[in-house]
């Protein structure tokens, strides 16, 4: 009886084992399919061009990169549609990086978003970004970069080094889904030498484009968003005499603290910011000697910033978009929140900007 | 019949804080949060505690009854066919065996349709079931003793593979959507905490598996253990959601739990969901195995039907099941019919029983099991 019983249980072991040795079946090798990393949408007279960049792995260490596009009348069969030009099959699993033109943004990414947090198979990760040109042009201009992932990396290293707030997938989500903020990309833009660069940050209304933050408003808005350790800006000083006085910061570390000064029907913030600097580099006529020179010097960059601040919020608030993610800051602090009401009121909402800069001296007296 | 009384057969106390931790803590897991937070929002927290202050009070409750028994007649069987007479214990009995299986069947379907939507969408999912009904046979044809070990395995691997998980997901959390506290009516949270005390249906199992604790009257602090364990991992996974998640997100979101891992990647392994999903095998054995074994042991008490035979039979009664409720809006069914069921079969019965229980002698003599 216990030795059947026992026979039985070894058998089912067995039969266990075999079974999940069985289960390692579905692997794919990387040079026999077709690993989309890359991938863009954009507008084009009455439909959508979709297109992918793979990389081939066909020799040792080498990467090279083929472009794919295709013309489709929608947005939801980018997939099957490039599938109809690869020799092998697609697999989008590690895609990580989305690029919108600027015409298709204007025209709403909603449904890209949709289709992106609904499949499992598109990761968290993913970062999105919108080109001034047509998506398919920006990732030409990559081309010769040997790197399929380069526009991600590109966003990637200026988000951890500098001066952009790049969000992936899963933050634009939160934002767009959010009652209370609206979403903003990366700005992709070429340049004269027809590189792909970062050209600012790309305001949404909702799922539309509506205008493009740049130069030291993208530091701003990560400024004003988040605890920062990384940054740089360059202070125009007022010229005194020759020629235009420069000033080149850069950011140690800054805080944003928003106080809710009256909810009321017309909300008012009052929005500090701590900020630690240090000197990159200064015109040879700005002398800064003593201790009361610094001193100035940080009045100087203080009332800068919160000018410069003041006017990227006022310029939000002109067109009724909300990056820095105010409603967000009112809803978590007010009971009974109303997304409409506050957006109702929000061109007249009182912001009051205040930075305290402190000065780090570097290591030689200007 | 038996006599759980040789040290074969029974456990340890601590033994008991497995098994009953993983009775509470099922499939759910994956996505109590949307449910809860749906009326509740950021209150949500208050619903889960409250929830778990009432499974407490069960607990409390069922060891309230179970001392009032004669040691070999502490049990759901014996228990039901005292208080309730032979012909409607039976019946009653027979329910909860229903009960136990539909439960192991319900965390089974849920936890393949996952897999299937998540990992394998093309995958034939019957070699995915035979491996498990294997290993689930294994499992519960073992005794009382293989199931507690296989808890054992089932609870380490959320704490040891879950929790540390939580520490990348930090820099993406929002822990400003926790503000402002108890911004909902009574009534909001009262729904709150009435969807999430049905995760909890699971505690029965204490009835049945009582008998085979060693001094079970002093194993209390392990069941009391076993629910703050519970109410800690709930509380800890609708944190994380709702400050991951914006309040529209998460009731648009179906997993919250995976959805919050797969923002994770270490070195070599970029979609750490895949992992959680696969270590969630065994934390589903075990679940499945000790609805199973309640099951299978109840019935040999009340019909003296031999457990193998009757594990066989719910295997194959599973099979046929599983090849019938195939869609995900069936499997939506079963599991709210469930819970709804539950609500009445275990939060309503405990009460009732504890009360007869109050008003009739201190130790029955059980008639029966002898």
């Amino acid at each position: 009886m216990r030795g059947r019983r026992n026979t039985v249980r070894r058998v089912a072991a067995l039969g266990l084992l075999t079974l999940a040795a069985g289960g390692c079946g579905s692997s794919q090798i990387v040079d026999r399919i077709a690993l989309v990393q890359t991938a863009g949408y954009d507008r084009a007279e009455g439909h959508i061009v979709t297109s992918l960049q793979v990389g081939e792995y066909t020799d040792k260490d080498k990467t090279k990169i083929k472009l794919l596009e295709s013309d489709s009348t929608n947005s939801f069969d980018m997939m099957p549609q490039l599938n109809l030009e690869t020799n092998k099959p697609i697999e989008y699993g590690q895609m990580k990086m989305m690029l919108f033109g600027r015409s298709y943004a204007e025209h709403g990414i909603g449904d890209v978003l949709k289709i992106l947090s609904r499949d499992v198979k598109v990761q968290s990760r993913c970062l999105l970004a919108v080109s001034e040109t047509t998506a398919l042009e920006a990732m030409r201009a990559t081309s010769n970069t040997d790197d399929t992932l380069f526009l991600m990396n590109m966003i990637w290293q200026n988000t951890k080094t500098a001066n952009l707030k790049g969000q992936n997938l899963q933050q634009i989500l939160y934002g767009y889904h959010g009652t209370g903020s609206d979403i903003f990309l990366p700005y992709i833009t070429i340049n004269k030498q027809h590189r792909a660069q970062l050209g600012g940050v790309a305001l949404f209304k909702d799922d539309r484009v509506v205008a493009v933050a740049r130069e030291a408003e993208v530091l701003y808005l990560k400024l004003l968003s988040e605890r920062s350790r990384e940054g740089s800006l360059l202070v125009k000083l007022r010229a005194s005499g020759g020629s235009q006085p420069y000033l080149l910061l850069r950011v140690l570390s800054s805080h944003p603290k928003f106080k809710l000064v009256s909810a009321g029907p017309v909300p008012s913030i009052r929005i500090r910011v701590a900020m630690t600097v240090m000197i990159k580099s200064i015109s040879e006529t700005v002398k800064i000697e003593n201790e009361a020179e610094a001193k100035r010097l940080e009045r100087v960059i203080k009332r800068y910033v919160e000018t410069g601040m003041s006017d990227f919020i006022a310029k939000c608030q002109g067109l009724r978009v909300d990056p820095i993610g105010f409603g967000d800051f009112v809803r978590t602090h007010r009971r009974g929140w109303d997304s409409v009401a506050f957006y109702e009121a929000y061109p007249s909402m009182k912001t009051e900007v205040r930075v305290s800069v402190k000065l780090l001296q570097s290591g030689i007296i200007d | 019949m038996d006599s759980p009384k040789s040290d074969k057969f029974t456990l340890s106390p601590i033994h008991l804080f497995f098994l009953l931790y993983v009775s509470l803590v099922g499939a759910g897991l994956m996505d109590f949060q949307r449910y809860v937070s749906a009326s509740s929002g950021q209150d949500g927290w208050i619903a889960v505690l409250a929830a778990s202050l009432f499974v407490v009070l069960m607990i409390w409750m069922m060891y309230g009854i179970l001392s009032r028994q004669a040691p070999p007649g502490a049990n759901l069987v014996d228990v039901n066919r005292r208080y309730f007479g032979k012909a409607i214990g039976a019946a009653l009995n027979v329910c909860f065996v229903v009960y136990f299986l539909w439960g192991a069947f319900v965390t089974l379907r849920f936890y393949l349709q996952v897999i299937e939507v998540w990992i394998f969408p093309e995958m034939n999912q019957w070699p995915l079931v035979i491996c498990i009904f294997a290993l689930l046979y294994y499992t519960v044809s073992g005794g009382i003793q293989t199931v507690a070990g296989i808890c054992f395995w089932g609870t380490l691997s959320i704490f040891l593979f879950v929790l540390p998980q939580c520490l990348p997901v930090l820099p993406y959390l929002h822990p400003h959507n926790m503000t402002p506290v108890l911004d909902h009516s009574a009534a909001e949270l009262f729904d709150s905490t009435r969807l999430m005390a049905r995760q909890f249906l699971g505690c029965l199992v204490l009835m049945a598996v009582f008998p085979y604790i060693k001094e079970g009257g002093r194993s209390s602090k392990w069941s009391y253990g076993a629910a703050g364990a519970a109410a800690f991992i709930y509380i800890l996974m609708l944190l994380l959601a709702l400050m991951y998640f914006s309040p529209q997100q998460l009731k648009e979101t179906v997993w919250p739990t995976l959805s919050v891992v797969s923002i994770i990647h270490v070195p070599l392994m970029q979609r750490l969901e895949y992992v959680v999903l696969n270590m969630w095998l065994l934390k589903m054995v075990s679940n499945i195995s000790v609805g199973l074994w309640a099951a299978c042991h109840s019935l040999k008490q009340q019909l003296r039907i031999r457990p193998r035979i009757s594990l066989a039979g719910a295997l194959i009664g599973f099979l046929i099941l599983f090849y019938l409720v195939d869609d995900p809006g069936d499997t939506r069914r079963i599991i709210s019919l469930y819970m709804k069921t539950g609500e009445y079969l275990v939060f309503a019965y405990i009460p009732i029983v504890f009360v007869i229980s109050r008003f009739s002698g201190k130790t029955g003599t059980s008639q029966v099991g002898k």
